[in-house]
């Protein structure tokens, strides 16, 4: 199917990991690691002068988290877990001598401004964020957007790093969910997995599993982006976060994104991960969004990575009355991508549209795994997620949607397809309906399969050449998600990724300036 | 003006719902009497001594399995009676049966009796841990089909029993089946040899009647190549107040070309409506085509049990073999089911079809739990699976728990699920000409599991309505 038989993004291919490897030996090395790294950790931050405000916060939270990590059964460790995959993965690299924790260069030494980067897409305009490693760029203690390019910015609305927003009543009475989130999820993580109860079933919500997922991040990630927009303020251009992975040696990459938007408040996000085709990175990133009432907000994530790349995302989100989320979820490239999403409706009205699509090759994993908990009334989700599975890919889809008895009135769809086009492929979902109220519309589907001969055989008959035939149909399955995406230059955009991506002239942050040696823009 | 009529029949309706709930909740387990017969209750018969001596031991070494979503007290095995039999000796003849026994199961709606002229059904009757009578056995050898219990297919046809027993489903295959492999003490056995078309209806009814006992029972059919069998099984148990254990497996060796369908409809003692009592139901059962154009079918109705933890699999080994599943679970009060099917595509061409169809009432979880997985080499497989449920009341809860994995590109799988509640349109339009509340839902109760009752021998499908209606009737307004 992509036509990179045989091109150079084929011929390095990372070792593959030692699957025999003791899980026992697995979990005393990370959690050797986690110490190591939280020891330098705090020498790092003792260096920094006066902890105080969020900063002291986030440290307490931290330290819980890594005290939780270290605490957890080792049943948690099981290969498949998120924990344990993050085990085999360290472990792994650590034996090559090399796990390295992202290197502390402060974006200010960097010449990789945001102005720096630019894809190359006609007419996209967006206001930009860098993350490098995890890291934000862009200078100390400001907005990092500039205020000239949209109205109203720099007033009240913000995007910058949580230890340079000022300690003030206000923020702290914004942010205070976030923390609370953060501490709950330590709470429910906590809990130990003993036999459940149909009673625990039903009061449901919170999954210890996915909770544990963030605990490493919440103990070692240090840079906090905080996207906030006051009260019906409508960011007029999207915001485009990239965040670069960046390895020439094996590396850990956490970051962390909370965003906010106040009563009717609106925005499109677009986060896109990305890597120099040979990186060999493990990253975490956390995004945390709260959408109050009637806000809306389109997210965007595209991961584009090399097969070098393990990209772990969690993707949390609560939403109060009336609010509106779409979300798509991209995968175009990537080694082995793990995205987890919750989505919490917590009051009547939030509806939650999810779409995501995974164009796997290679030996690539991708797995989704998609939580919604409806828990008010006349809440709405719909989930379309698809696949194109060649080679020996594999994929992985889990949905579960969750309505509790008091979401009365509650539609939840939920559908997954795949098309396998290869003997090797793999496809394996798991839909998921848990359901405790009656007057509920829920449905799912699911579907394996092949491209339709009968369409095939129409265009052949019509002199299309099979291969470009094959792509067509393709191109008009991935349209049926990429289509919705309201940003009309973003949707120009993907289109345009996932056209190159068919044909196989797509290669990993192909757009990224650290492709160009030329350039030489490294810090 | 108007929002108030509009308001009015609906309140009507709510205690007319409640009315109707309660007596359904109340009405009582029509099967619960008890049998007075002398019972001795000894464990006995070791047949098979290194059979189950090696399934003791696996299951010594496992643990209770708790990923179905149920919420039950622990099992205490040291506190279960793992045999107890009539104490008259099974007799060949009919006179020397205790005509208590007899009159239980025609209270069960069996006859035992071969010669009143009713329409042919050879049954074999299961009483605790033994078999107590197997009709037409002797009509059924002329033919060369073997209908007997286990036990003396143990003793009489060796061969046939060390050959298949144990060969579809382990003796270590899962706590349960562990367990039953250990101790089971009767059930059926059947062969059909080479190109015979069994000409009636098979039937097993099992009934635990002691107290405190658990049944094991163990089901062997053998439709060897070309031959056809249709099995029915049936379940019936007293009204305790203390949990009982059902662990039975079901094994099933479909040969080339050969049929068999196997219907169940069990009504073991659900409890009471506080949730008191009731049979635990895990039962293991699977089938296995092995030859090419096998063909395997299971048909289930399940409305008993305080706990229902059974999955009939189906292995489609053989090329261009087919498998089916339909399924009704209905639960009600405190009732717990996590029932479905597993479904492997293994040769070429195959096919497989689920329908399932929950309904959960009361205060009872209903769960689908499936799994559908092609392996590589069933070229051309193709799957197709749907699962409803059906809500009534706000306290129940309605799952689904599909597992699907296709590692073959030629395969074709499609999976559906909706979970909703009647409609009031539908009830509405019912009642509009003239249906009570209680037979709309009736009718439509049984025009949603219609797919699945269709597919259910004639005396079973009367049966399975009756049982339908008796649960369900008039549950929503």
């Amino acid at each position: 199917m992509f036509e990179t038989r045989g091109n150079a993004f084929r011929k390095k291919r990372p070792t593959r990991i030692n699957k025999h490897a003791k899980m026992q030996t697995l979990q005393d090395t990370i959690r050797n690691w986690a110490m190591e790294t939280a020891r330098q950790r705090q020498c790092a931050c003792g260096s920094r002068s006066g902890l105080q405000g969020f900063d002291q916060d986030m440290r307490e939270i931290a330290g819980e988290a890594l005290d939780c990590f270290l605490q957890l059964p080792e049943e948690q460790f099981k290969k498949g877990s998120h924990a344990g995959m993050f085990a085999e993965t360290v472990s792994f690299w650590k034996e090559l001598g090399a796990a390295d924790f992202p290197r502390r260069t402060r974006p200010e030494a960097c010449r990789l401004f945001p102005e720096n980067f630019r894809c190359d897409i006609q007419g996209l305009d967006v206001h930009q964020v860098l993350l490098y490693n995890g890291c934000i760029c862009g200078p100390k203690g400001k907005n990092l957007l500039d205020p000239a390019q949209d109205a109203g910015l720099g007033r009240n609305a913000c995007v910058c790093r949580l230890e340079d927003l000022a300690d003030t009543e206000q923020n702290r009475t914004r942010l205070n969910a976030f923390f609370e989130e953060a501490r709950q999820g330590l709470c429910t993580g906590k809990k130990e997995s003993k036999v459940k109860t149909t009673a625990d079933f039903a009061r449901g919500g919170r999954e210890a599993g996915i909770e544990q997922s963030k605990w490493l991040n919440r103990a070692l990630c240090e840079d906090t982006l905080v996207v906030y927009l006051p009260k019906g303020f409508r960011l007029e251009k999207p915001l485009q976060i990239i965040s670069l992975c960046h390895g020439e040696k094996p590396s850990f990459v956490l970051s962390r994104i909370w965003v906010l938007l106040e009563e009717g408040a609106s925005l499109s996000l677009v986060e896109c991960t990305d890597s120099n085709p040979k990186a060999e990175v493990l990253a975490h990133s956390l995004t945390e969004i709260r959408l109050e009432e009637t806000a809306s907000l389109e997210y965007i994530q595209l991961q584009n990575v090399g097969d070098g790349c393990k990209i772990f995302h969690d993707f949390n989100v609560q939403q109060e009355r009336a609010s509106n989320l779409s979300s798509y979820n991209l995968i175009l490239n990537g080694g082995t991508t793990r995205n987890q999403l919750e989505v919490n409706l917590n009051q009547p009205e939030a509806r939650a549209d999810l779409l995501g699509l995974y164009l796997q090759d290679h030996e690539q994993k991708a797995s989704t795994q998609v939580k919604v908990n409806h828990l008010a009334p006349k809440t709405c989700s719909r989930e379309l997620f698809k696949g194109v599975v060649d080679d020996s890919a594999s994929t992985f889809f889990k949905g579960h949607v969750f309505v509790s008895p008091a979401a009365e009135q509650t539609e939840a769809f939920q559908s997954n397809r795949n098309l396998l086009v290869s003997p090797k492929a793999q496809a394996h979902a798991k839909p998921y309906l848990e359901i405790y109220a009656d007057d509920v519309q829920c449905n799912h589907g699911v579907t394996v399969g092949q491209l339709d001969e009968t369409a095939l055989f129409y265009m052949r008959s019509r002199g299309i050449a099979p291969a470009l035939a094959r792509r067509l149909l393709m191109r008009a399955y991935a349209s049926e998600i990429i289509g919705s995406i309201r940003v009309e230059s973003i949707k120009n955009w993907m289109e345009f990724l996932v056209k190159k991506r068919f044909s196989g002239q797509l290669q990993a942050c192909e757009q990224c300036v650290l492709a160009c040696p030329e350039k030489n823009l490294l810090p | 003006m108007e929002n108030k009529n509009a308001e009015r029949p609906s309140e009507k309706k709510l205690e007319e719902q409640e009315k109707i709930l309660e007596e359904i909740t109340q009405s009582d387990y029509e099967w619960g009497f008890e049998t007075k017969i002398a019972i001795e209750t000894l464990e006995k018969g070791l047949y098979m001594l290194q059979f189950r001596l090696d399934a003791y031991q696996r299951w010594k070494a496992m643990k209770e399995p708790h990923w179905a979503h149920f919420d039950y007290a622990p099992i205490d095995y040291q506190d279960i009676i793992y045999y107890a039999a009539p104490k008259s000796e099974r007799e060949k003849a009919l006179d020397n049966i205790d005509p208590e026994l007899l009159e239980t199961f025609k209270k069960l709606g069996i006859e035992l009796d071969e010669s009143k002229e009713l329409p042919k059904v050879a049954v074999d009757a299961i009483m605790d841990s033994v078999s107590v009578k197997t009709m037409y056995s002797e009509e059924l050898s002329k033919q060369g089909i073997l209908f007997c219990s286990i036990s003396e297919a143990i003793k009489s046809h060796p061969d046939l029993v060390k050959k298949y027993l144990g060969s579809v489903v382990p003796s270590g295959d899962n706590f349960f089946a562990a367990l039953n492999s250990a101790v089971f003490s009767d059930g059926s056995f059947v062969y059909i040899p080479k190109g015979v078309r069994c000409p009636m209806e098979l039937s097993s009814y099992f009934r635990i009647n002691a107290k405190e006992s658990g049944q094991f029972e163990r089901t062997l059919i053998v439709a060897d190549e070309g031959a056809y069998v249709s099995y029915m099984e049936g379940c019936t148990a007293p009204m305790r107040d203390k949990n009982q254990l059902h662990a039975a497996v079901v094994e099933i060796v479909v040969l080339k070309d050969a049929e068999v369908k196997y219907s169940t409809v069990q009504n073991w003692y659900p409890g009471d409506k506080d949730g008191k009592g009731g049979i635990y139901n895990f039962v293991t059962k699977r089938g296995i085509c092995k030859g090419s154009r096998a063909k395997l079918s299971w048909t289930q109705v399940e409305t008993g049990s305080a706990i229902t933890w059974k999955y009939p699999s189906i292995i489609l080994k053989g090329d261009n073999t087919v498998g089916e599943f339909y399924s009704v679970a209905v639960t009600n009060n405190c009732q717990q089911a996590d029932t479905g099917t597993k479904v492997i595509h293994v040769g070429q061409n195959t096919k497989s079809t689920i329908v399932s169809k929950g309904v959960s009432a009361g205060a009872s979880q209903n769960s689908y739990r499936g799994l559908v997985k092609v392996m590589p080499n069933a070229s051309g497989a193709h799957n197709f699976s749907r699962c409803d449920s059906l809500l009534m009341g706000n306290r129940c809860g309605a799952h689904t728990w599909p597992d699907i994995q296709c590692q073959n590109e030629n395969a074709i799988i499609e999976h559906e699920a909706t979970t909703s509640r009647i409609s009031e349109e539908k009830l509405f339009y019912c009642q509009q000409r003239g249906l009570s509340a209680e037979s709309a839902v009736s009718l439509i109760v049984n025009g949603y599991a219609k797919d699945v009752l269709n597919q259910l021998p004639m005396e079973f499908a009367a049966e399975a309505q009756k049982l339908l209606a008796l649960s369900l009737e008039g549950s929503v307004g």
